[in-house]
């Protein structure tokens, strides 16, 4: 029961379970559960019983929970539930047609549209998926949480922590990739007589993206226990969640996690017994998008503007106040349990060569079943898709994906066998980035992709260097113009030559992978972008670049007319009927209505 | 430690900054957001070098020599890329070098000088400067066609300034003083001027509301050209004109009183960032992205020094 699962209903549902089990008399224990990822199946209860069967309703609503509760559970009395249902006439008595999205056939099959985007999900930082209570240390630990922690702190030496993430070959997950083990190597050899701080990056500004947010909100434990091995590993003595404001969910779990763990000793002085002493404090950040770069984020803690600034030095030697800093993205640290508990022999089965363990990824776009999915590194994007995702919407053919966001590029169907891996994704143009994965189909248009996450840069550079405030800025313009058809083919020649300057020049990788975007998709989809010097939108995404046009054809038959949703064709029968611009949302709807083939799409 | 620059092998300590030690071998690596010994971040990109050890394009401002690096100063791939950042910065700015009159005049007069210092209400300035351009008791105003006014760009907001008359009444005026006055006009083609273009139809309400002095002069002329470094750099680079479409959220001609004798004009200012850090608690960033501006809050006014335009490497802070 995540913020967003919140705002589908979840807390409705949640509160009408527990009025409905008071009411009814059900003595049955009521668990609100983390994040199941299946973001367009929620309001979502799972009904355990006693024969250890699993019932789940996907997508309902509060007035169907006591019927689902009925279903499975009898009331205290008898008597109670005929008062309960002549007090209740409304109550409706529960058939098999009762609800039009849950099927009453076997438990199995009713989910198999979920079974389906489950499969091929291999779960390490999303462990306890489903089941576990965010904020219940005891099954935490009953699950073997902090059993890392422990075996760090009393088996382990630092160095021997070290090498272990080293050998797990685990990289970092907030968008480079970085060897996770080097970086920690950099900040334990750095100056021992200093202060170090380890800092989880929990900024996430990436349009559409939500990873983090769902595993702070919903394994915050988990993150803690990570960033915990870290400080011991690295010698830090204070530790830093920073977390964007906008997260107020994920902010208020932290916290108190961060307070059951200081309870039980997983925090503070003499952790665990030990003499390591470590204690976490949480920073909210304003939520600028480039606050996620990490010297802008350090800035930020510093109570500066949120710059970027040049490395070297890199955090790792002097990051915040100046101090051999750690910083590591949410998801890193949510594996980095696993790795310790299991050993890293065990955590390098999962994933491919250069890229080992698993990836979250938020599924979006023209796909069936988008969410929050966890999947072994060397998946295919294609498995990805077909399988996890049942496909793309409505049936369309896949033209490409979109991986990492603002920063990232789009992958052509045609390589969309590509398996998920740090190094192939970024031969192709694209990067793993944090984890946006976005689903485009035919009906997608690449110029407004690209046009798109440029809007978004150009808002969201921090403006301090010309390449980038600038630059992007004119990569725009050149992108409005191809989106409006008033560009001239040299101009895709500018847009190129500006994109390979800004990535070879700008200061931070904000402004370096900013034209990544515009990059991939000339590189694959050329002809597209020459299609709109040409006056032609195929997919007509860019609806400002033509308009419909009614010719000389025309019988005055008023059957287009008849046809218009918008009402905007002006009409008299028997004369030339007129298409009114301002008021067409160019649905094509008059052109498939019209016997004359009278109706055009022309530019404007 | 040694590193190599042009193929050449040189000694460094690594306790200076590349552009240091690359200005302290003589090559002319140009810098505009840096200036030594302020405080400073990198940001204009002007003073980039390539490391071909690692193929990285860096500012040499920012960037400390490290064993191994491989410095490469002016291939044609280096030098486009700080042309570029130049040009990027020049669509951003809205200003005129030089006012198009003076630019225009036959007889070299600093015609847009002239008319500040009378408007400033310096006549003996403005007598005096007439006087060195030309035989003040012959001038050739009197029969000239007057491209001046033709190119005057209060014409394109209402009416064009009077410039002849102006010129001749103060010809005339002989009981004014000759004291020492100099132009720093530099018409010459060879040096790169930047242009304003022209004014949407919002600015010319604006500019007539703000520049209602008797003369109606729009003084196009930077005040601050003496000292720009944007305008030097982009003539050593060769620049005519921005290869992109000038835009900017800057409003067009503001001029800011800021303190005794110091001026800011936010369009002419190339958010370098030197104004801000080298003043406590004065000038400031506002906004992000293309907006992105550098202000200065009315209760920061009294926190800065004049001495502050010395630094700024365009004519956006500048003294009168
Ligand atoms: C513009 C920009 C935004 C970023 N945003 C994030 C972010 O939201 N979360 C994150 O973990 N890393 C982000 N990063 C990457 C961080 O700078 C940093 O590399 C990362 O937090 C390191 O953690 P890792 O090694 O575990 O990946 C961003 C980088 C850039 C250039
Ligand atoms: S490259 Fe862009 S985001 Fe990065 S520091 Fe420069 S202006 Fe800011
Ligand atoms: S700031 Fe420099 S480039 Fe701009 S108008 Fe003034 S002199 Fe010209
Ligand atoms: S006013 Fe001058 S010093 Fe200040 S940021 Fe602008 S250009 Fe730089
Ligand atoms: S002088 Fe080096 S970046 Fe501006």
């Amino acid at each position: 029961m995540e913020n967003c699962c919140q705002a589908s209903g979840t807390a409705e549902v949640y509160t009408a379970v527990t009025e409905a089990c008071k009411q009814l008399g059900i003595n049955v224990r009521i668990k609100p559960i983390s994040c199941v990822g299946a973001c367009n199946q929620v309001p979502l209860i799972d009904v355990a019983t006693t024969d250890g069967n699993i019932y789940r309703y996907p997508n309902i609503k509060p007035d169907e929970v006591k019927e689902i509760l009925l279903h499975h559970f009898r009331p205290a009395s008898k008597l109670r539930r005929l008062r309960n249902a002549i007090l209740n006439q409304i109550d409706t008595f529960h058939t098999d047609q009762t609800w039009d999205n849950i099927l009453w056939t076997p438990e199995k099959e009713r989910t198999q549209k979920i079974n389906s985007f489950l499969d091929g999900q291999y779960r390490i930082s999303t462990e306890g998926y489903g089941h576990l209570n965010p904020l219940d240390i005891d099954e935490y630990t009953s699950l073997g949480g902090f059993d890392a922690l422990r075996k760090a702190l009393t088996e382990m030496s630092r160095e021997e922590v070290i090498d272990e993430v080293l050998k797990s070959g685990i990289r970092g997950r907030g968008g480079g990739g970085f060897p996770t083990g080097r970086k920690w190597q950099l900040v334990a050899d750095s100056d021992s007589n200093k202060k170090k701080y380890v800092i989880c990056n929990g900024d996430e500004g990436d349009p559409g993206a939500f990873m983090d947010r769902i595993l702070l909100e919903s394994y915050p434990l988990r993150v803690i226990e990570g960033l915990t091995i870290a400080a011991y590993a690295v010698g830090a003595d204070e530790g830093i969640f920073y977390i964007r404001a906008e997260y107020p969910q994920a902010v208020i779990r932290i916290r108190k996690a961060l307070d059951m763990c200081r309870k039980n000793g997983m925090l503070g002085e003499r952790i665990l017994g030990t003499d390591f002493s470590f204690d976490i404090r949480v920073f909210e950040g304003a939520g600028a998008f480039v606050c996620g770069e990490e010297t802008a984020l350090i800035a930020s803690i510093e109570g500066k503007r949120g710059f970027p600034h040049l490395r070297p030095p890199y955090p790792a030697q002097s990051g915040l106040f100046g101090r051999p800093t750690l910083i590591n993205n949410v998801e890193t640290l949510s594996q980095i349990s696993y790795i310790i508990r299991h050993g890293a022999e065990e955590y390098t089965k999962v994933g491919t060569e250069g890229s080992r363990g698993t990836k979250v990824f938020a599924l979006a776009g023209k796909v069936n079943h988008g969410g929050l999915i966890e999947v072994p590194m060397g998946t295919t994007l294609r498995q990805i898709v077909d399988n996890i995702g049942g496909g793309v919407e409505g049936g369309e053919a896949l033209k490409a994906i979109q991986t990492g966001g603002p920063s990232g590029g789009c992958i052509p169907a045609e390589l969309c066998d590509a398996e998920v891996d740090f190094d192939a994704l970024n031969k192709m143009g694209a990067i793993m980035g944090s984890g946006g994965l976005v689903v485009l189909s035919e009906s997608s248009c690449m110029v407004d992709v690209a046009r798109y996450f440029l809007n978004f840069t150009s808002d969201e550079s921090c403006g301090k260097c010309t390449f980038c405030r600038v630059g992007i800025r004119r990569m725009l313009e050149i992108l409005d113009k191809l989106s409006t058809g008033n560009a001239k083919m040299e101009d895709i020649d500018r847009l190129e030559e500006l994109a390979n300057s800004i990535k070879k020049s700008a200061l931070c990788g904000l402004g370096k992978t900013a034209p990544n975007p515009v990059l991939s998709t000339l590189r694959y989809f050329r002809n597209e972008y020459e299609e709109h010097v040409n006056g032609i939108c195929r997919t007509g995404s860019c609806k400002n670049m033509v308009k419909l046009e009614i010719t000389d054809d025309c019988v005055g038959c008023t059957k287009c007319a008849r046809s218009c949703p918008a009402e905007a064709i002006d009409y008299t029968p028997y004369e030339k009927h007129v298409i009114k611009t301002d008021k067409c949302t160019q649905c094509g709807l008059c052109i498939d209505e019209c016997d004359y083939d009278a109706i055009k799409k022309v530019k404007r | 430690m040694k590193i190599k620059v042009n193929g050449k092998e040189i000694d460094v300590t690594g306790q200076n900054t590349l552009i240091e030690e690359l200005r302290n071998i003589g090559y002319d690596i140009p810098s505009l957001c840096y200036d030594s010994g302020a405080s400073h971040q990198a940001s204009c990109m002007v003073c980039m070098v390539k490391n071909v050890a690692n193929g990285q394009m860096i500012p040499s401002c920012s960037t400390f020599p490290q064993e191994g690096m491989n410095i490469e100063t002016d291939t044609e791939e280096v030098l486009s890329l700080r042309r570029m950042s130049l040009e990027l910065l020049l669509s951003d700015h809205r200003a005129d070098c030089e006012a198009p009159c003076t630019v225009v005049c036959p007889a070299r007069i600093d015609v847009a000088q002239v008319i500040l210092h009378y408007d400033r209400g310096d006549k003996d300035k403005a007598y005096s400067l007439l006087a060195s351009a030309t035989d003040i008791d012959n001038l050739p105003c009197k029969d000239c066609k007057a491209p001046c006014e033709k190119a005057c760009r209060r014409g394109t907001v209402d009416k064009c300034v009077s410039v002849r008359d102006m010129m001749m009444v103060l010809a005339e005026a002989k009981d004014l003083r000759v004291v020492e006055a100099k132009s720093v006009a530099n018409v010459s083609k060879d040096v790169f001027s930047s242009k304003l273009g022209r004014y949407s139809d919002a600015e010319k309400e604006w500019l007539k509301e703000v520049y209602s002095q008797p003369s109606r002069c729009l003084h196009c002329a930077c005040e601050g050209r003496d000292k720009c470094k944007l305008r030097q750099f982009s003539t050593n680079a060769g620049i005519k004109a921005p290869r992109y479409g000038v835009s900017s959220h800057q409003i067009v001609k503001e001029q800011i009183h800021v303190k005794g004798s110091l001026y800011f004009e936010p369009a002419k200012c190339i958010r370098c960032g030197l104004c801000v850090y080298n003043t406590n608690d004065g000038f400031t960033f506002k906004h992000r992205g293309f907006d992105m501006q550098v202000v200065i809050p009315e209760e920061s006014k009294n926190n800065v020094d004049e001495k502050i335009a010395d630094i700024c490497p365009t004519g956006a802070l500048f003294t009168v």
